[in-house]
């Protein structure tokens, strides 16, 4: 596993919000480095990221009028314009675990809660929390050893802070996009300054003190993992598991550094001297670039190829004094058919595009082997909800970017049978991330039609 | 429609009657075996057949889907040895689970029998036998925790968990045990705060360290301050000197090296100088002369140098300043450490005390703090290990550094464990008393316990009644119990919401972030002084005073107050008081660009009344504000248009009304005479149908239910208190909570202590399920 990069240049991401030139980011991987890259790999590999839009959409606007590979992009998508021939929009998938089935009201929750586990939740306000372990994690827990940092999981919500989430249900289910297995959830980064620093370290350490550092820190490790593994022999069955999420936290943490101390042996540490973003900025469309940024940089440099985004959950009441709309998301989501609200919506609906619009005009733009950084990814864009005025679960609002690898035809709009599982689509993706599995989530089976 | 109709209906009824049992169930717990034979009368006659036609389907006749059957067992005392089943069935059915909607439908009637029913034999089901304490699963530190014990623990106050993960919230609060997971990025941020925060409290080496300086040219300045432009060439009446950082007032010793060159014997006069003192003349000869000096020279940037006199030179004599060299400090003062560098080592390595010893004291001590119990031998060898490891290649500092970070990093500092082992048959136990110690501070201070509450639980004395109310007193008094108010209040309230309100700045162009912030303090204010002052908790609902700035005041057209120190002032004659007219309040329950009669009621309905109205169900959309509505009168009017739809009005015939007696109050709390051009009709009618006009009628109104607000608020502190969701067999315990406090003017201290006093908070089930052995409640024996 050859892994060059050589990320130095003090220019890069300069200042709160910095959108990053491009050129300059191609730059930063010297030319024998990404020839050696290729030359060692045969394939380049895949990178695979889901990304959450919360509410869904008004689909007469994002829905095209054709299928197949002469459509024209409807108004919400026209943002994407430049990158049409690199993804797929989709249409007839759907989430049937984020219906209620017997438990009432709580769509939202379970909106966010079913996306990536295909599971449903079960509705608890605490006790008891179980859900089901998410596409990502699933993935990451399989082929993420490849990579430092096994996934990455990013939000640009900071979550309820008071009060009750939805409708009896804990607020986990509705803040975490990513769970580790039934009980665990993954919480995501929200400062962009700090996934900076876990991608690419604080950068104030030279390599020997950072040897240091991290040899000191596998022995307090070492220390708290005997002492977990005592503890562990005290406590009653459900505390038990309670701290085993702690047990393989710490042997998470104790294999990167394990990595990184390989690394540092044989000098393909990072040189992590780049100027990082300074917290969290003020205006949410720039909070949602900076994260594209690092999404792209952190697939870029391979210190991941899994990642989760989830830009705001579901039942988010943000309003976007940016674009004009001053009324919150999801009380306007309730439209009831009136124009002026179906309208704001609908500039919300094109706020998210176009962010997304941007992400993928860079991805595509990172050259990479025999194509670009794009065409070796496999993008999710998508919503467990499709109409949030009345809370429906299927035909949901999906687009697949990237050819992942060159196995998808894109440039298409593909229209799936009613109800076809989303989970489907996620068996065509672990596929390409090469592991083979039957069943996933509520999966009855591959999607046949990725391929033209 | 018929069908949506009468199950909205249901919806109403279980409102209404869920408020008539709160109020009623504190009557209810005399008199087991009475009450048994009222129950099985009422189920023979009316219940029985009733979940024989709706419920036997799954759950009888041979059936019991989700493993429960409600037939089950030869007796009703058998039939309900399953309070956990039936308290699942009593929610199912006032959520509208059950029966499924694609089965028969009971009439409302039946409905609000059957969960009657249920609900009296949880009754007797909770309140004979002993009682469930409940189980507080493995606890986590949150964010605001985790920042308190840092800080108290170690002295440095560095808030480290601001850059965690959101605490997920359960139960309306972020400190339940069950929803606080654990993941690998958390674990790495505490690795990573163990070590900033310990980086900050200790001094691991002294800055003054001994050092040996030479400049030589190109390092030199001339008089004009600028770099020399020859060197180390000197001319008649010329100098050169380095600017030298001194780190402390101390000695150094200097040593100027300058080489007489040229013809003749005669002597040269230079004058060195160093920092404010003129040292020395010196006279050159030709070749090196040298000249070293100890001196005492004061901190920061002085110069250090030599001139030559401006003496006409005989012949060609020229001066060379070689070098200027410069070691110290000699003798500096030790430098001042921090007071959480001398709280870690309380004790030097020394004479009497060998490093070894040093370092163990210094661990035990630590540990035993970070631990909130005494640490044990076994643990204390082994970061004594870790710390000989690193002693070898690393100070004395240094190494007792690493096994303290191992400590912040330890499940027993991240968790609060309540360990299983040692339970009384019963499955029961008794928490220690450091236990006990851990509970309580992190209840009154989301932190850790203080050495008052350690040296107690040493002694075994804290569980001891008259002892923790005692203590109980002391802590409330204390500052850290703001931690109370930001964490409980902030979270009972939602305060903490203010933060991401954005109101509509056109539309209230006098909204900007200091009105936000005396908004919320206010409040907190409030809070506050009926903690300390140990007031009703009553007025929550009604103050004849509230706290207000100059900026609240104005918002609130209160005169004569200045400043931006909050002052007590009177609410007489104003509509203010209590929590639900505050601009607080009024404005997180409003909508960005107008005011929501909808969220108010429910907010008043669920804070201050304990009773939640349901969500509303997914095809009705919220509040419909169309153009035309708006044209047509005032909100209510509107409101009420939309109470005519079937699917809206059965519960938003509740909420509503309460909210419009508020109407006066417009998106931000200021008061206002009209809607727009309308008139404002502010008559309310509570759900139990009693009627009041305006704001005040509303508190009013609400203080007839003095004891149900009661139990309210303690259903909601006993929960936070816990750190898990109550539960049924919580139920005795809340009702007797809020019985005290009807006999002691609802002070706030007696909820405070009844919490601190019953058996959930002291007491604890070793067995995960409740049906475990032995803890389920017990027939009593005696009436078989």
């Amino acid at each position: 596993m050859t892994r060059n990069w050589l990320i130095s240049r003090r220019t890069m991401l300069r200042g709160v919000g910095a959108l990053l030139p491009l050129p300059l980011l191609e730059a930063m991987i010297p030319t024998t480095a990404r020839a050696a890259s290729a030359a060692s790999h045969p394939k380049t590999p895949v990178r695979m990221a889901f990304i959450y839009s919360p509410n869904g959409v008004i689909m007469s606007d994002w829905r095209p009028s054709a299928d197949g590979g002469n459509y024209q992009l409807p108004p919400t998508l026209s943002a994407l314009k430049k990158v049409q021939k690199h993804f797929n929009v989709m249409t007839g998938l759907a989430h049937d675990n984020a219906r209620s089935k017997g438990d009432g009201p709580g769509d939202h929750a379970r909106s966010s809660a079913a996306f990536l586990t295909g599971a449903h939740p079960r509705k608890t306000s605490g006790a008891d929390i179980r859900l089901g372990v998410s596409i990502d994690q699933y993935a990451a827990q399989r082929i993420g050893d490849a990579t430092r940092l096994p996934s990455i999981e990013l939000t640009c919500d900071r979550g309820r802070t008071a009060g009750n989430c939805d409708s009896g249900y804990s607020c986990a289910y509705q803040s975490n996009l990513s769970w580790k297995n039934e009980t665990t959830p993954v919480p995501a980064e929200i400062d962009p300054a700090l996934v900076f620093n876990r991608l690419f370290g604080s950068g104030d350490l030279t390599p020997e003190a950072r040897a240091a550092r991290l040899a000191r820190r596998k022995s307090v490790l070492d220390l708290v993992a005997d002492e977990t593994r005592q503890l562990n022999s005290q406590l009653g069955k459900s505390d038990q598991h309670k701290l085993d999420e702690f047990t393989t936290a710490v042997r998470d943490i104790e294999k990167r550094i394990d990595k990184s101390l390989a690394e540092q042996k044989s000098g393909k540490a990072p040189l992590a001297q780049i100027t990082r973003p300074q917290g969290v900025p003020r205006e949410y469309g720039q909070h949602i670039r900076l994260m594209y940024d690092l999404l792209a940089l952190a697939f870029q440099t391979d210190q991941t190829r899994i990642a989760a985004f989830m830009l705001a959950r579901d039942g988010s009441n943000k309003n976007f004094p940016e674009i004009g709309v001053t009324e919150g998301h999801h009380e306007l989501s309730h439209h009831r058919n009136e124009l002026g609200k179906i309208d704001s919506i609908k500039k919300i609906d094109r706020f998210y595009i176009s962010h997304f619009a941007y992400f993928l005009e860079k991805m595509a733009s990172i050259r990479e082997g025999d194509g670009s950084l794009l065409d070796h990814s496999m993008i999710v864009l998508g919503s467990a909800i499709s109409d949030a005025n009345r809370h429906t679960h299927n035909d949901l609002p999906v687009i697949l970017a990237g050819r992942g690898g060159g196995a998808f035809t894109t440039g298409r709009h593909i229209l799936h049978p009613t109800d076809t599982p989303m989970c489907n689509l996620y068996l065509n993706l672990l596929d390409r991330m090469g592991i083979r599995e039957d069943q996933f989530g509520d999966s009855t089976g591959r999607l046949n039609n990725l391929t033209a | 429609m018929a069908l949506l109709m009468i199950r909205s209906k249901t919806v109403c009824h279980i409102l209404a009657l869920s408020l008539t049992l709160l109020a009623a169930s504190a009557s209810l717990s005399r008199a087991a075996e009475a009450d048994l034979n009222k129950l099985q009368s009422q189920y023979d006659s009316q219940i029985k057949p009733l979940f024989a036609k709706y419920c036997y389907e799954c759950h009888g006749n041979g059936k019991s889907k989700g493993k429960f059957a409600m037939d089950k067992g030869a007796t009703l005392r058998d039939l309900l040895a399953d309070p956990k089943h039936w308290n699942k069935t009593f929610e199912n059915l006032r959520d509208k689970n059950m029966p499924p909607e694609d089965e028969a439908q009971p009439s409302a009637a039946e409905m609000n029998d059957m969960i009657t029913w249920v609900d009296q034999a949880l009754q007797w089901m909770t309140s004979s036998g002993p009682q469930d304490p409940g189980r507080v699963a493995l606890h986590r530190l949150n964010r605001s925790e985790y920042n308190n014990t840092i800080r108290d623990l170690v002295g440095v106050d560095i808030r480290p968990a601001r850059g965690f993960p959101t605490d997920d919230s359960g139960y309306g609060f972020d400190n339940i045990a069950e929803v606080l997971s654990m993941s690998p990025l958390l674990a790495e941020k505490y690795l990573t705060a163990a070590e900033e925060v310990l980086d900050q409290a200790i001094v691991t080496r002294s800055p003054y360290e001994k050092k040996l300086v030479k400049f030589e040219p190109p390092d030199y300045l001339e008089r004009n301050g600028k770099k020399s432009r020859n060197g180390a060439k000197m001319e008649p009446g010329s100098a050169l000197y380095v600017m030298y950082k001194f780190p402390v007032e101390a000695e150094y010793e200097i040593t100027w090296t300058l080489i007489g060159v040229g013809k003749g014997d005669k002597t040269l006069k230079t004058s060195l100088k160093a920092g404010e003192e003129d040292p020395k003349s010196m006279t050159l000869s030709a070749g090196k002369n040298t000249l070293k000096r100890k001196l005492k020279i004061k901190a920061g940037d002085q110069p250090i140098g030599a001139s030559l006199g401006k003496d006409p030179w005989p012949g060609e004599r020229r001066a060379l300043l070689e070098s200027i060299q410069i070691e110290g400090p000699f003798n500096a003062p030790p430098p001042p450490l921090p007071d959480s560098h001398k709280r870690i080592f309380f004790i030097q390595p020394g004479a009497s005390v060998s490093e070894t010893d040093a370092a163990r004291r210094i661990i035990q001590r630590f540990a035993a703090q970070a631990f909130r119990r005494p640490a044990v031998d076994a643990e204390v060898d082994r970061y004594l290990k870790l710390f000989a490891a690193v002693r070898k290649e690393a100070n004395f500092e240094q190494a007792v550094k690493l096994p303290l970070t191992a400590i912040l990093c330890s499940p027993h500092f991240l968790f609060r464990i309540e360990k299983d082992s040692p339970a009384d048959s019963s499955g029961i136990r008794t928490l220690d008393d450091y236990e006990l110690a851990t509970r309580l501070s992190y209840f009154l201070w989301s932190s850790m316990p203080d050495q008052m509450l350690f040296d107690l639980a040493a002694k075994g004395e804290l569980h001891k009644d008259h002892v923790l109310q005692q203590q109980v007193q002391r802590m409330l008094a204390d500052p850290k119990s703001a931690a109370l108010t930001g964490n409980f209040a902030g979270q009972w309230l939602e305060l903490r919401l203010l933060e991401d309100v954005n109101p509509d700045t056109e539309k209230f162009p006098t909204f900007d972030d200091d009105l936000r912030h005396a908004m919320r303090r206010e409040i907190e204010l409030l809070f506050e002084t009926i903690v300390k002052e140990d007031r009703s908790v009553m007025e929550f609902v009604y103050s004849d005073y509230t706290f207000v700035n100059r900026k609240l005041a104005e918002h609130y057209g209160i005169q004569g107050v200045g400043g931006d120190q909050f002052q007590k002032v009177s609410t007489a004659g104003t509509p203010r008081g209590g929590v639900i007219t505050s601009a607080a309040i009024l404005t997180l329950t409003s909508n960005p660009t107008r005011t929501s009669p909808v969220k108010r009621g429910a907010w008043v309905l669920e804070q201050i009344l304990g009773t939640p109205p349901p969500p509303p169900p997914p095809v009705v959309p919220e509040f419909d504000e169309s153009k035309k509505a708006e044209a047509s009168g005032t909100l209510r009017q509107r409101l009420v248009a939309h109470q005519v739809d079937p699917n809206c009005s059965i519960c938003h015939r509740r909420m509503d009304p309460i909210g419009f007696s508020l109407e006066n109050f417009n998106a931000l709390g200021i008061w206002r005479a009209k809607d727009g051009e309308f008139e404002i009709d502010t008559a309310g009618i509570l759900p139990d149908g009693a009627t009041f006009t305006g704001p005040d009628g509303l508190k009013k109104t609400l203080l007839n239910r003095k004891e149900q607000i009661a139990q309210a608020m303690t259903q909601r502190l006993l929960t936070y208190a816990l750190g898990r969701g109550v539960e049924y067999y919580d139920r005795p315990t809340i009702l007797a909570v809020a019985r005290k406090m009807s006999q002691g003017d609802y002070r706030f201290s007696i909820m405070i202590n009844e919490i601190v006093n019953s058996d959930p908070f002291r007491k604890r089930r070793a067995y995960k399920s409740p049906e475990a052995p032995a803890s389920a409640p017990k027939s009593p024996s005696k009436t078989e």
